[in-house]
């Protein structure tokens, strides 16, 4: 593996001293300056875009709005509340933090398209709210907002605006930064692994779905307050459909996977749409918006060849790296293993239909510590829909699953973790532009406690250091260390399925459930995964595993479960059931 | 020795980093029935999906001499290639008749299409029991008439060569012994078949020739006498523990 | 409000409820057939009318050379996509449809423009000039993007918007237009007037939906939508191919957009960017018809007409304020219903 450039400091560097130095060159034209100060506006609101989208993978046309919420509701408080700006900058936080909580509630429950439809719906009809408001000036808006003063001295536009405003893009990076890093950061990059996954490890990814929300909000709000107490004056304008639309072009022009694509994003559409207006119209002689159709074109064309967007192909794309080594620390104390021979899952008389079609019925079998339990059978026998029924993510039609004895049947995947239960996936669902570590301190996910604001802020070291520690110590036991730092998508398959139980380890489970862990595994890999599941059985972890390979399968499991049809055929040694007839005429076909 | 109908050389499949199907060559005759057979997941679905172009493959497909490789799924349709692939993806909140209709849709824009009618007559003929159901959705059927139904659908293209993947999944025994007899009825009209099958027997039965895919390699092939009496064949479905071969704890030896 | 008000609030909303019909029709269909939200189906409603009233005026629409420069846009993307496959006939059917077609009809809007040939005809080059569009954008933007995800078909659907309404600002300026009406004739009805117009409006979209359920359960083209619709892949292994059924369904969105243009033109002015206001009301009515179901979605565009005409009477500020609130709950509803979100195939 060649060494990782990072380009990305160097590049933060020189950008910085432009940025610092624009301002205080002489000569500097004001109107390039005053372009700037907008293209750190529009930056601020798409670096929460870059979470709300790219990250997690929540797409919003909408965030104008809450640009605009906080942008009306400073004007309203300073001029007619006669607050300074600097307080009316929480309340106009929290107002837009309180709004998008109300909002995201309602519809973040919405699936794939609808969101982003209702984010057209809402922009639209707050653009008509505000037009229409005689309290909030009409179409004319308000007028005569003080200015920010900093140490008594106010700013006034041109470079000091500028300034400020990318003095606040700083710290907005800043805290995304740290916010990505989080344990709350890894839960929303999670969501682009698979609800399903994230659930299995104890996300609520309702909750966290709301938080990126919000914080995407709180961004806009930022800006909305800046660019109001800059401009001095609001109109509607600038928060309807269109801004809207604008904002997540620049996302995905610049990349919303990443931090740095959206603050290139923002300032190339920026500057590209002001010089469009200069230029284009004297090329087609005539009025228009023509900056709309190169945009337009520019975005269609973006999303055929280049749908990462701009910044990958100048930056050579890097995962973020994971978060440097802090001091060693110990991994988490180790829960207690079952004593062996203790039932740790039960599941009785599981059924399950399909609206007419039975594709579980009447399965029932134990899985106890310090055993491997193995279930198997033929294509579309239902081993699957087994092991989804058990492990929370499919509902029971009738039947009870049991966990260390306490009936979770109907209990969401979430909860199931809780109870010290983990799994993996037939299809891997590791987060592919995650570094391993990472993805592996996932599992650790319920044995932490920070929320967003510890981690944006960077006052959860000491438990993230932990988290690590057990990561590190679980890679380490799987024996992966080696790619502690890598993506996880650039691993082959076999390690990432390895990775999927190191990550599975990280619960501190007494039961670990496999789906398929030895597809697509070479011969070798296979040996040592076979190894691997022999010594956390000997540690006491019960194990259950659906598999096709049945040479695997034969030399690992204590025992083994046969399905066939979605009914039980058969359940006994290896060796025994090797030789039922009807498990030989269950694979092979009738021999009649 | 005839051209072979349709060849695969060297054929590659990955999904990502995976490699699912991995160097396979294979030939289908004219009018033979060819059966490829191998546990699940040893990559058989793959293969009839990469040969049909739903999947994109390495290697060379040819078809008649003609190289394949590149062209779209309705392009290979039209030129006789066929698959009912293992999910039969009937359209199923459409009649049944409907969805004969739409089988004969590569013949549109010839004079014998707009005809239209006389293969349907024949379908009925042939599976009396779509007839019956020729007004009901097509998901409403059972799991046997789907497979009539997907069967049917794809005659009305006239294939000449098709490929059916595990026709027999989830179908009672007398129902997968009656589909195997018309796909043999078929190979008898001159139709190359190319079976793919988990019912190892039931498919040697009929066939001429096989294959025997393991981990996406080609791991067996002969006419399918031979591979009738070979107990590699049952290995890869059952595993080679437990019965003849050595003592369970041989991987524990080994790691 | 009397009863009189109430029954003449009625009749607005089912006239321009009829539209919004049109449109979330022909959203479903684009939807169900290539999974894209068709965001510019407005442009087309402006297009019909802006390019009905040019020709009104005697003077060759801007339309023309946009679907000129669309069609040389086609031909080239047809060209790379069938690369492989293409020989010498299927070029040339390639040509004749992407270059002589839009030639014909630009060469006849040409010749009749200036000859002022009467409203029908007008209507008739009208639509022959909005139709292919349809099916050049399929090619140009949205082919390219057949595996893409529902989110990324929607943000370049977004795209295709912005460039079409910035096309309409060049090519018609930023003064709107106006049609004189279909018919100037009206009959009472009791308390009501009802004029010509709506009962032409009212009259051709019953026409389309019985020309469109024809279509559908008729002929084979129509089926072979449907089965798209309803299973990609299958359709596929039939030999249908998604470019195919995703041109012709852009081709009757286009189609119904431009009719739907030329219906509402002598009703409102329409500027170049009135059909995105327009098309998200038919947008209101798909997506409450869950983007799947016609009937739910033709009934449903009548209600929010009737919402519309009855906010515009109580409170015409927030008249659209409302009526897109109005999808607020719906889309509450329609989540509510649906499973929970998994993502295991």
């Amino acid at each position: 593996m060649p060494t990782r450039l990072a380009p990305t400091p160097l590049l933060t560097g020189l950008f910085t001293l432009l940025v610092v130095a624009l301002p205080v060159l002489p000569g500097v034209p004001p109107f390039w300056l005053t372009l700037m100060t907008y293209a750190g506006l529009s930056a601020i609101v798409v670096t929460g875009l870059v979470v709300l989208t790219g990250v997690a993978g929540i797409t919003s046309f909408g965030q104008a709005m809450f640009v605009g919420i906080s942008a009306y509701a400073t004007a309203l408080l300073t001029t007619q509340g006669g607050l300074s700006p600097w307080l009316s900058l929480p309340v106009a936080l929290v107002l837009s933090a309180v709004a998008a909580w109300a909002i995201g509630a309602i519809t973040l429950r919405l699936s794939g398209h609808y969101l982003p439809l209702g984010t057209i719906a809402w922009n639209i009809s707050f653009f008509y709210v505000l037009g229409n408001t005689d309290a909030l000036g009409r179409y004319d808006g308000l007028t005569g907002l003080p200015p920010i003063s900093l140490f008594g001295h106010p700013v006034l536009g041109g470079g000091e605006a500028m300034l400020l405003t990318w003095g606040f893009l700083a710290l907005s990076l800043w805290l995304t930064h740290r916010l990505l890093r989080s344990r709350t950061g890894r839960a929303i990059r999670a969501l682009k692994g698979g609800v399903v996954a994230a659930e299995s490890f104890g996300v609520d990814t309702a909750r966290v779905k709301i938080v990126a929300f919000v914080y995407a909000a709180m961004l806009a709000a930022l800006s909305g307050w800046l660019y109001a107490h800059i401009q001095r004056a609001i109109n509607p304008t600038p928060f309807g459909i269109n801004a809207g639309i604008e904002y997540l072009l620049m996302a995905v022009i610049g990349g919303a996977g990443s931090i740095g694509g959206g603050v290139f994003g923002a300032v190339l559409v920026t500057v590209l749409k002001d010089q469009l207006q200069n230029v284009l119209p004297l090329v087609f002689g005539a009025q228009g918006n023509f900056e709309a159709i190169v945009f337009g074109v520019l975005l269609v064309l973006m999303l055929q060849r280049a749908p990462d967007g701009l910044w990958p192909l100048i930056v050579r794309r890097s995962v973020a790296a994971p978060p440097e080594r802090g001091p060693a620390r110990e991994p988490l104390a180790p829960r207690p293993a079952a004593a062996p021979g203790t039932v740790l899952l039960e599941a009785a008389n599981l059924k399950k239909t399909f609206g007419g079609l039975v594709a579980v019925n009447d399965i029932g079998f134990a899985v106890r510590a310090g055993e491997v339990v193995a279930l198997i059978g033929p294509n579309g026998a239902g081993k699957s829909t087994t092991f989804n029924l058990v492990t929370g993510v499919a509902r029971l039609t009738s039947g009870a699953v049991r966990l260390g004895g306490r009936e979770v049947t109907g209990l969401p995947a979430r909860r199931i973790a809780r109870l010290g239960c983990a799994r993996t996936f037939q299809h891997v669902k590791l987060v592919a532009g995650m570094s391993v570590i990472e993805n592996v301190a996932l599992g650790a996910h319920l044995r932490g406690s920070a929320g967003p604001f510890r981690g944006a802020l960077g006052l959860d070291a000491a438990e993230e250091a932990a988290l690590f520690a057990e990561a590190e110590s679980q890679l380490a036991r799987v024996g992966l260390t080696a790619c502690r730092d890598l993506p996880a998508g650039s691993l082959a398959l076999g390690q990432q399925r390895i990775v999927e139980i190191a990550r599975a380890l990280c619960l501190g489970p007494q039961l670990l459930l496999l789906d398929e862990p030895a597809a697509g595994l070479r011969h070798q890999e296979k040996q040592s995964l076979s190894d691997l599941l022999r010594r956390l059985r000997q540690e006491g972890l019960g194990i259950l595993l659906v598999e096709h390979d049945m040479d695997f399968v034969m030399g690992l499991a204590d025992r083994l479960v046969v399905m066939n049809f979605g009914a039980k055929l058969c359940e006994g040694a290896p060796a025994t059931v090797r030789r039922d007839p009807a498990v030989v005429e269950a694979y092979l076909g009738s021999a009649a | 020795m005839t051209v072979p109908m349709l060849e695969a050389q060297a054929l590659s499949v990955a999904y990502g980093k995976v490699e699912a199907v991995r160097g396979v060559s294979l030939s289908v005759a004219p009018g033979r029935l060819v059966t490829v057979l191998g546990a699940n997941g040893a990559g058989k679905t793959t293969l009839l999906n990469a040969l049909m172009g739903v999947l994109p493959a390495r290697g060379r497909i040819l078809f008649e001499g003609r190289d394949l490789t590149r062209l779209p799924v309705e392009a290979r349709v039209a030129l006789g290639l066929s698959l009912i692939p293992e999910r039969r993806e009937l359209f199923s909140t459409m009649s049944v008749e409907d969805n004969l209709t739409l089988g004969a849709f590569r013949f549109r824009n010839t004079a014998k299409g707009r005809g239209g009618g006389g293969d349907l007559g024949e379908m009925y003929r042939l599976f009396p029991r779509l007839a019956e159901r020729r007004r009901q959705q097509a998901g409403t059927l059972s799991g046997g008439e789907r497979q009539m139904l997907a069967m049917a659908r794809v005659l009305m293209g006239r294939p000449r060569l098709l490929m059916l993947d595990e026709p027999s999944l989830g179908l009672a025994p007398l129902i997968v012994a009656e589909v195997m007899r018309t796909v043999a009825r078929l190979r008898d009209e001159g139709v190359a078949i190319l079976l793919v099958e988990q019912n190892a027997r039931a498919a040697l039965r009929i066939a001429d020739h096989g294959y025997v895919l393991d981990g996406g390699r080609v791991v067996l092939e002969g006419d399918s006498r031979t591979l009738q009496n070979d107990a590699r064949v049952a290995e890869t479905y059952l595993g080679s523990l437990g019965a003849e071969a050595g003592p369970p704890d041989r991987i524990v030896a080994a790691g | 409000m009397d009863a009189t008000i109430l029954l003449l609030l009625l009749q607005d909303g089912v006239v321009n409820g009829a539209i919004y019909a049109l449109i979330a029709l022909s959203l479903v269909l684009v939807f169900t057939v290539t999974r894209v939200i068709l965001i510019p189906q407005g442009e087309f409603v402006a297009y019909g009318a802006l390019t009905l009233a040019s020709l009104e005026a005697g003077t060759l629409p801007g339309t023309v050379p946009l679907l000129l420069g669309l069609g040389g846009l086609a031909f080239l993307a047809d060209c790379a996509e069938g690369r492989h496959s293409l020989d010498g006939r299927g070029l040339l059917r390639l040509a004749l449809r992407d270059l002589a077609l839009p030639g014909i009809v630009a060469a006849s809007a040409w010749i009749l423009a200036p000859m002022k040939p009467g409203l029908l005809i007008e209507i008739l080059v009208t639509l022959a000039i909005v139709t292919p569009m349809g099916g050049f954008l399929h090619a140009v933007a949205f082919r390219p993007l057949a595996h893409a995800s529902v989110l990324v078909l929607l943000i370049a659907s977004v795209g295709v918007h912005l460039a079409l309404t910035g096309l309409g600002l060049v090519f018609f300026g930023a003064e709107g237009s106006r049609t004189p009406p279909l018919s100037e004739a009206s009959f009472p009805a009791g308390p009501l007037l009802i004029s010509g117009q709506s009962l032409w409006m009212i009259g051709l979209t019953l026409a389309i939906i019985v020309g469109l359920w024809l279509f559908f359960s008729r002929t084979l083209l129509g089926k072979a939508l449907i089965a798209t619709a309803v299973n990609r892949l299958g359709a596929r292994l039939m030999g249908i191919a998604p470019a195919l059924a995703g041109r012709l369904s852009f081709s009757v969105a286009a189609f119904i957009g431009a009719l739907s243009g030329v219906l509402i033109a002598p009703l409102t002015t329409v500027y170049y960017d009135t059909g995105f206001l327009i098309g998200l009301k038919g947008f209101v009515a798909a997506i409450i018809g869950g983007l799947a179901s016609y009937p739910a979605a033709a009934a449903a565009a009548i209600l929010v007409g009737i919402i519309e005409s009855v906010a515009s009477f109580e409170a015409s500020a927030f008249k659209e304020v409302i009526v897109f609130m109005a999808i607020i709950p719906v889309l509450l509803w329609r989540s509510l219903r649906s499973a929970p979100v998994e993502d295991e195939e």
